[in-house]
């Protein structure tokens, strides 16, 4: 049972479980995914979920009711009467910028299991909200998640994916860049 | 007339559209947004000659469907969802569909006047 004192990663693995125990299945991305990668450095207050098959919202409340979780009138949040982190279910199909995302990451707890953005999808999540919104509380996510990687980032794959989207936000990646060394010396 | 305000007004009847979106109404609504490129419900209901709250009913959905974003800052701005993974590919095909009828190119060339400093010459 989901209270108080439940993490936002406790929130994850249950809600997994309850889409999964009535047949439907989603990822956790956005910035809980980054929260969950980085959680030192970044605290995220809902847990965003892409549903594989677009499920009915109704399908999505009846199964995470039992978590004590209600759906905010006809919006794509729901609520817990004691748990201060929300629940989201953004439209899909699970897309960063331009480009869908086909291949997830599985995380395991205990016999618990949790689809989530791979980590190098999670930084390009977060930059692209930082690209076209200028979301700086997401720019830090992704450097915080960059950071907390001990096998690096692949810097050149995120050049390429930026000109891909459009060359006019490489300036925005030297920020990113920038921000990324100045995080690490510190 | 102030300078720099748009020289063109609206026609009096709802703009043309093909019912591609599900409604003639919200594609029009869509093809406003992708000429207008960022525009506000007051701006889209005085070109759609329909109420703020039938425009803010249609956004309503098709910002739950992804297709659009909207901010609140002062008034509630309106763009397609730049996160939208078709946006490029919905963009043009808008645009496409805006280019075949001539209010919309009338509105896109009205956008196009920007102000001009008094007394620059021509």
């Amino acid at each position: 049972m989901i209270g108080r004192n439940s993490t936002l990663t406790d929130i994850c693995f249950a809600v997994a479980a309850a889409l999964e125990a009535n047949g439907m299945s989603g990822v956790l991305t956005g910035g809980s995914a980054a929260s969950l990668y980085a959680p030192q450095a970044y605290t995220s207050h809902d847990a965003d979920f892409v549903l594989d098959a677009d499920d009915p919202l109704e399908r999505v409340a009846s199964a995470v009711l039992p978590l004590g979780y209600v759906r905010n009138g006809r919006s794509r949040i729901f609520m817990h009467p004691v748990s201060e982190f929300t629940l989201d279910f953004p439209k899909g199909p699970l897309a960063i910028g331009g480009e869908y995302v086909t291949v997830t990451d599985v995380i395991e707890d205990h016999g618990r299991r949790l689809r989530i953005l791979r980590r190098t999808d999670c930084i390009r999540d977060r930059l692209a909200h930082f690209y076209f919104w200028n979301d700086y509380e997401a720019l830090n996510a992704a450097v915080a998640v960059a950071a907390a990687s001990a096998d690096g980032v692949d810097l050149d794959a995120l050049r390429a994916w930026t000109q891909r989207e459009s060359p006019a936000l490489l300036e925005k990646l030297e920020e990113f860049e920038r921000r990324l060394r100045a995080y690490v010396r510190s | 007339m102030p300078v720099g305000a748009p020289s063109f007004e609206p026609p009096p009847q709802a703009l043309p559209a093909p019912a591609l979106f599900g409604t003639k109404m919200r594609t029009a609504l869509l093809m406003l947004v992708a000429v207008l490129e960022e525009t506000y419900p007051a701006e889209l209901s005085r070109y759609l000659d329909t109420s703020i709250s039938s425009v803010q009913r249609t956004l309503d959905k098709i910002e739950d469907e992804g297709l659009v974003a909207t901010r609140p800052l002062v008034v509630r701005t309106v763009t397609l969802n730049p996160l939208y993974p078709a946006v490029k590919e919905l963009r043009a095909l808008l645009l496409r569909l805006a280019d075949g009828y001539p209010d919309y190119r009338r509105i896109k060339e009205s956008r196009r006047l920007r102000p001009r400093r008094r007394n620059k010459p021509l």
